[in-house]
């Protein structure tokens, strides 16, 4: 990372330090819901009692479905196997969190720049086009992508420490190693991206956020579909969904960078 | 230090700026005039290695502008329309980043200098979001410069700025020059321009004249000499009229306008006629050329074209 880089990310970060509510809201929310809801996966099943599983003709289809989709499951109990199912599916609803603080600091750094005029002084500077973006784009990856980790590794140790004995190992694994360290990035990547992209349209960065927020859909569907018994992820799954995104990334990203050309941002960006 | 050849600008084919050609000399202040739209702007922008041109060429500080795009912002100051700071920074955090992104070796200390030479010290650690309209002015002015460069474009330094602010801006710049600086700079402000500039270039699309702004007056109008007299009579101005060096008088209340061919050898034998036909003469001046007359006069001749 070359030294102007590193200048700029700084600089974004004092600025996003400088935001506080933004900065609390972005840690604090997806914290508390994570907490809740691995709080009520993890107290739900105990709360449900050994007979009525056993007996609900509701219960027992549904145990069923999980024992076919996944059979590693197939030797718990009902309560136990719906508790590892609740928690996968909250590890999906992380990948949310990067989507989110990546989108909000891009278009603050962004859209931001161009609503305050702060971007001719920039690039009147020697920085080359391409290290200011990518400037940009590590100062709204690295937070998205790190508070994102940040969480999964309280949920790992919320479940090491109190869920029932063997639930660790059928939540934290590979599946969600690689949901955690390959599509997250993949992903963040792809909201940033898009940013970058509605920012060239954009005149203030709360619609550039919201018109970024179709990179939530994927993760929606996924969700859905795990909830629905369609398919539960894999690790292959997860690889081919990540090199899905990265393919993606490649293409939104360059466009992203072709967009964003000095003489553009310059004398249209201002219109 | 700078020189332009042909230079033009296109946006999406419309013409911003035509077949620009002049040279800024070293340490000189060269002003930029036109009306709103004239291309002023893209015109610096190019010069600052900020937007390629069309056509032509221009080099400064000996980098030809569209090649080595990064070690030409290196070596110019840009003091850009708005100051566009970041406003939730302190001022020094805003110049420190600068200063690095120019590769100042000596950060803290250069931030030091220009916080202090423009009375920024004391407010150094506010976020530049609570400065007035003048003080982050300043500070955009501190940021063009904490590189120390050798060339400076300057974009409506004192536009917004309230008379104390303004004069004080003038004068930081009349320092630079002194200093020996070169400098370009944009004004609506034509007294400014004759106070703070060694030669003033109109341009409006392309470049209509350039020049001291004495010579243009010269080129433009006659010299002329004003005569204040007790009291005005219709026979003093035909009397002065009537003189074969003069080709215009005009009358201003108690004062006579006279355009007049070497006011040197001539005002005596004017002031001789005057008094001869019974004039009394309070007083006898020469008439100071005002870039204003020469701007609107240049103006109206490109309308008429």
């Amino acid at each position: 990372m070359s030294y102007r880089v590193r200048v700029l990310v700084r600089k974004e970060w004092a600025e996003l330090i400088r935001r506080r509510v933004m900065v609390v809201l972005m840690a604090v929310l997806p914290a508390g819901l994570l907490a809740i809801a691995t709080a009520g996966a993890l107290v739900l099943p105990v709360l449900m009692s050994e007979k009525r599983a056993q007996e609900d003709p509701d219960i027992a289809r549904a145990f069923e479905m999980i024992k076919h989709q996944a059979p590693d499951l197939a030797a718990m109990g009902p309560q136990t196997a719906f508790g590892i199912l609740l928690l996968r599916q909250i590890l999906l609803l992380l990948l949310l969190v990067p989507i989110i603080v990546s989108m909000s600091v891009a278009a603050y750094s962004i859209v931001g720049e161009k609503v305050n005029r702060s971007l001719e002084p920039l690039l009147a500077t020697p920085i080359s086009t391409r290290d200011l973006l990518l400037g940009k784009a590590l100062a709204s990856v690295i937070p998205g992508v790190g508070l994102t980790w940040v969480l999964f590794g309280l949920f790992a140790g919320g479940i090491a420490a109190f869920a029932p004995e063997g639930v660790f190992g059928h939540v934290v694994n590979l599946t969600a190693l690689s949901v955690m360290f390959l599509l997250c990035p993949a992903i963040s990547l792809l909201a940033l991206s898009v940013v970058i992209i509605t920012s060239s349209r954009s005149s203030d960065p709360r619609s550039a956020q919201q018109i970024g927020a179709v990179v939530v859909i994927p993760i929606v569907c996924i969700i859905t579909a795990q909830m629905s018994g369609l398919f539960l992820l894999t690790p292959m799954m997860v690889a081919v969904g990540t090199l899905v995104l990265a393919v993606l990334d490649y293409f939104v990203l360059r466009a992203g960078v072709a967009l964003f050309q000095r003489e553009v941002i310059l004398t249209k960006w201002g219109r | 230090m700078i020189t332009t050849k042909g230079l033009t600008k296109r946006f999406d084919g419309t013409l911003a700026v035509d077949a620009l050609s002049f040279e800024v000399r070293e340490g000189e202040v060269l002003g930029l005039l036109g009306p709103n739209g004239a291309g002023k702007t893209t015109t610096i922008r190019m010069l600052a290695g900020l937007i390629a041109p069309s056509r032509g060429a221009a080099t400064v500080c000996g980098h030809e502008i569209g090649r080595d795009g990064a070690a030409l912002r290196g070596r110019v100051g840009l003091l850009t329309e708005a100051p566009g700071l970041w406003g939730s920074l302190s001022a020094k955090q805003n110049l420190e980043i600068y200063a690095r992104l120019y590769d100042v070796e000596k950060v803290g200390a250069q931030v030091e200098k220009y916080l202090r030479l423009l009375e920024l010290w004391d407010r150094r650690n506010d976020a530049t979001g609570t400065f007035s309209k003048g003080m982050k002015q300043k500070l955009a002015l501190a940021r063009a410069l904490v590189h120390e460069p050798k060339v400076l474009f300057l974009d409506e330094p004192t536009s917004g700025l309230d008379p104390q602010m303004a004069k004080l801006v003038r004068d930081f710049i009349e320092t630079l020059h002194g200093q020996g600086r070169t400098i370009l700079v944009t004004t609506h402000n034509l007294d400014e321009a004759q106070r703070l500039c060694d030669r003033v270039a109109v341009i409006r699309t392309r470049l209509v004249a350039i020049d001291d702004p004495k010579m243009l007056h010269a080129r433009l109008f006659q010299r002329g000499t004003l005569v204040r007299l007790k009291q005005v009579e219709a026979r003093f101005v035909e009397a002065a009229g009537a003189l074969e060096f003069v080709s215009e008088v005009r009358l201003a209340g108690e004062e006579l306008h006279v355009a007049l061919e070497n006011p040197d050898e001539n005002n005596a034998a004017l002031v001789r006629r005057l008094v001869e036909v019974g004039a009394d003469v309070v007083y006898v001046t020469s008439k100071e050329p005002s870039l204003e007359e020469v701007y609107l006069k240049l103006m109206q001749e490109e309308d008429e074209a």
